[in-house]
């Protein structure tokens, strides 16, 4: 169980996290090369104009003071202005949030819906012919590009057969069934490489309970097969399993980069992107503390979930 | 008496004389609705679909300009309808007697003119990087601009210079002032009318070295001070004479005209506010920005659309997809492999037209063996042009050896680098490197052409014993290498250049800011400088063709190939023109629904 000293202790560590997670992005920009002011300017770009946009845009003071101006911003939740546009980046990134929490949230969900029943089907009658199909298709799903199955879905689907958009975003309170239709090729695309991934998983995780002893026990003392199956395997299975989920929750929203720009979907990967490509400073930071900070709290999340499941863990 | 009936006599005689002229058919004396001059890439069909809404109504335009050359010299006759020629001037009918024309010939086709209303689904490529017309360099930022503000001075379709904002303009004797007198009653799309104050501020702003614009030459060099002579006349004194002065003020919308009211109080302009068909509406972040008709257009009866929605489509296959599944009307960027496809497609229009742009290798002159022109004559002789075009841009380029390609009319033909591989060794070891030597190219993933041109350039460059790599850094790296002297050969293009000036000035006259490559001919300086100062074509013309021969012969860029401007979109889309510069005007779109 979870007590409240604990709790406040695991928040009080995923702070100072988040603070390290601030140090860390804003080092690693500052190393990468190139310059914002001279992207801005473009091929177009004479010393004096470069010289004097950096000055503009406060990029020759001291790297200390850059940081420590954008913590103090970051305290009082203003991320600063976009170096390429001007506009503010915490209105820029909650513009786009929405989309990608969206993309990634559905691609967990349809990986879910596969990765679960099939991966726990699989493990209960290994080596079937169910077992065998799962394990090809998964194989492939986790091989394949996401950017490639993403093209080749828009081909199908909305060139060939023409039932849905290839690209785009409408928001759901505009028109609910325009959303969905344009969510479902990048979700499916998104959805099959992590379905893929959480059968593997899955199926690992309940092989391995399924050969525990008191398994064998349950079954001895004459349970159905299905007690046996949920409430002993799947219930000491499920913390593999949560774990995986949390894991492919960080992946995908890392992942989603590529589908967004493949879809054209508004979301905080496309603007991460355009944000390295442009060395837009401020923007990089925000987006990628954002992120940063949101997998902290998930895993925060993951990490108390556990207690629950599992009643023989104890948070001391 | 007599007298008099005689006198009513002839009057009446020669009433009816006149008045049977007049009963001959409407169309011979009918007045031109439009005339158009046929350029490059033109033919009947094309100019019939942009005016009359539909490729068979070509006749009519074939009657009207017969008609208008039986009085009007300036027309040519058309004997055969297949063939036109560049220069030729058309007399286009209006809707009405086109159909008359086509009626009298038995043709059944209908002629659309241009319908009001309807939004025009665009897709642009790239995510525009920002809209303020002083500081924005990328050409997603100026094609939204281009039909949300106007310049002084403007660019037809067929690249003449027209008034625009200004009506007429005059150079002072000393060459140092240019006066231009404004059109009156242009508004603004925040109601207020536009005058000599606001063309004094837009242009203040562009050349305060606070702003840091790169192109505040367009209104000059440094040192070019504005002066509000009265509400309407505006005048410009450079500090030395710029006989090009109309012809720069056009180049793009930095030298546009915008409201004060559109800078924001962090001092940037996120929603410029200009005089044009087309203003700013929504705009979320940089996926999704729409452009409301302005009602109140100085220009009257455009533009038809009502809006114009533009999206960005990174991806090529999906933009096309997109196309061709009807998601969106028009696309800015076509990846030239798809050409064929789309061509095919009978949904699709896909329009042409030589691009004003070259592509070219760029030599470090400061760095052995490239200062070397020995050097650089015998990579120029290494190149196979036509295979580079056809590696680079699939086939859909014109080799050129120097920097105006055959669209443009300041081509000069002069062409000394055809591939030699026997000579270019020689001058190779002529300079001491009979045993070749290492370099390595510098293309950009920004340009995907540029990339595969470098593939097959080290293919050619290995047959006369260079042993070239290749390093493709993204753009922002790519600046700083090239911005920097830290390379050996960059590999790049320039585009939309409209005036001679902007082919030769910038980048090669040794103290400017486009001289990437470090040349530094004096010669060259004093005629480029000359060059901008004169005002006449045909001196002009001279001037250029001797600086083409030394900067080919100096060869501090190295030629390779002029593209061609491709642009697709849903055959519904009426009226647009694929123009050389780039331009993307949408006030003369219309949608056939």
């Amino acid at each position: 169980m979870v007590n409240t000293r604990y709790l406040l202790q695991r928040l009080f560590t995923t702070i100072i996290v988040v603070f390290g997670i601030t140090f860390v992005v804003f080092m690693i920009i500052q190393l990468v090369p190139g310059d914002p002011a001279r992207v801005t300017l473009g091929v177009a770009a004479s010393e004096e104009n470069v010289a004097a946009l950096r000055e503009r845009l406060g990029l020759n003071r001291p790297v200390w003071e850059q940081y420590f101006s954008w913590i103090n911003g970051l305290l009082q939740g203003d991320m600063g202005n976009s170096l390429i546009t001007g506009q503010s980046v915490s209105e820029q990134i909650l513009q786009r949030l929405p989309a990608t929490l969206t993309l990634a949230g559905a691609g967990l969900i349809i990986g879910l819906l596969v990765g679960l029943p099939v991966g726990i089907l699989s493990a209960i009658k290994p080596h079937s012919p169910l077992d065998i199909t799962a394990s090809l298709l998964s194989q492939i799903g986790v091989s394949i590009p996401d950017f490639w199955l993403g093209i080749l879905l828009v081909l199908l689907f909305s060139l060939t057969l023409g039932w849905l958009p290839s690209q785009g975003y409408t928001p759901f309170r505009e028109d609910p069934v325009d959303w969905f239709m344009h969510l479902i090729l990048p979700a499916v695309t998104v959805g099959v490489i992590s379905g893929s991934i959480q059968t593997r998983f899955n199926r690992s995780a309940m092989l391995e309970v399924l050969h525990e002893d008191y398994v064998r026990t349950a079954r001895a003392k004459g349970l159905t097969e299905m007690i046996v199956i949920v409430k002993h395997a799947l219930r000491n299975a499920l913390i593999p399993i949560i774990t995986i989920l949390g894991l492919q929750l960080t992946a995908l929203l890392s992942a989603v980069v590529v589908v967004e720009v493949v879809f054209s979907w508004p979301g905080l990967g496309r603007l991460t992107l355009n944000a390295v490509l442009d060395r837009d400073y401020p923007l990089l930071q925000g987006t990628v503390f954002t992120i940063a900070t949101l997998l902290a709290f998930v895993n925060l999340g993951t990490d108390l979930l556990y207690a629950f499941i599992d009643p023989r863990i104890e948070y001391a | 008496m007599k007298k008099y009936l005689s006198f009513l006599t002839i009057a009446l005689v020669l009433t009816s004389i006149l008045s049977t002229s007049t009963v001959i058919p409407v169309h011979a004396q009918a007045e031109c609705a439009d005339t158009y001059t046929v350029q490059a890439d033109d033919w009947l069909s094309k100019i019939a679909d942009r005016f009359l809404g539909n490729v068979l109504a070509y006749p009519a335009i074939v009657d009207a300009t017969n008609a208008a050359a039986s009085a009007d010299d300036s027309f040519t006759a058309i004997q055969n309808a297949d063939l036109i020629e560049v220069g030729q001037k058309l007399c286009v009918p209006s809707a009405e007697e086109a159909q008359a024309s086509l009626g009298e010939i038995g043709s059944d086709i209908s002629v659309s003119p241009p319908q009001y209303g309807g939004t025009l689904k665009a897709a642009f490529q790239n995510e525009w990087a920002g809209l303020d017309p002083h500081t924005v360099s990328s050409y997603s930022s100026y094609q939204i601009l281009n039909n949300v503000i106007d310049t002084l001075t403007q660019y037809d379709d067929n690249l003449n210079l027209i008034p625009w904002l200004a009506e007429s303009w005059e150079q002072s004797a000393d060459g140092l002032t240019w006066t231009f007198h404004l059109r009156q009653g242009v508004k603004f799309h925040n109601g207020r009318e536009m005058t000599a104050d606001d063309v004094k501020w837009s242009f203040d702003r562009l050349l305060d070295p606070e702003t840091g614009a790169g192109n505040a030459a367009n209104v000059g060099p440094p040192g070019t001070k504005i002066e509000v002579i009265d509400d309407y006349t505006i005048a410009i004194i450079n500090p030395e004479p710029v006989g090009i002065l109309p012809q720069t003020l056009a180049f793009n919308m930095a030298s546009g005209i915008i409201a004060k009211e559109s800078v924001n109080e962090d001092g940037i302009i996120v929603k410029a506010i200009g005089t044009g068909p087309f203003k700013i509406g929504e705009v979320e972040g940089t996926t999704r920005l729409v452009l409301e008709k302005n009602e109140d257009y100085w220009q009257e009866g455009i533009p038809y659309l009502d809006a114009v929605e533009i999206t960005p489509i990174p991806d090529d296959t999906v933009r096309e997809t997109a196309l061709r599944s009807g998601d969106v009307d028009w696309v800015l960027a076509i990846a030239p492999q798809d050409f064929d496809t789309l061509q095919a497609d009978p949904n699709i229009t896909v329009s042409t037209a030589p691009q004003l742009s070259y592509d070219y290798m760029g030599m470090n002159l400061t760095r052995a063996p490239f200062d070397d022109v020995r050097v650089r004559h015998a990579i120029a002789m290494a190149l196979d042009r036509k295979q580079i075009a056809e590696a680079g841009y699939f086939g859909l380029a014109e080799p050129i050896q120097g920097p105006t390609g055959p669209g443009s009319p300041w081509y000069f033909d002069y062409s000394p680098y055809d591939r030699n591989v026997e000579q270019a060794k020689q001058l190779l070891a002529d300079a001491g490197y009979p045993d070749g030597f290492e370099m390595e190219l510098l293309p950009t993933t920004q340009y995907g052409e540029t990339v595969r041109a470098a593939q097959v350039i080290q293919q050619q460059l290995a047959d006369i014993g260079i042993t070239a790599s290749i390093n493709a850094p993204e753009w922002s790296q790519w600046l700083e290498l090239e911005g920097n002297f830290k390379y050996d050969a960059y590999i790049c293009n320039w585009n939309a250049l409209i005036d001679a000036d902007q082919y030769y000035y910038l980048q090669h006259k040794s103290d400017q800011v486009f001289n990437f490559t470090g040349y530094d001919n004096p010669q060259f300086d004093e005629l480029v400088t000359e060059g901008r100062s004169m005002s006449d074509f045909d001196q002009r013309y001279q001037i250029y063709e001797q600086l083409n021969k030394i900067l080919v012969d100096d060869a501090p860029y190295i030629y390779m190939y002029n593209k061609l401007e491709v642009r697709a979109y849903n055959s519904k889309v009426k009226g647009f023109v694929t123009r050389s510069d780039q331009a993307n005007n949408f006030w003369t779109v219309w949608l056939d629904e």
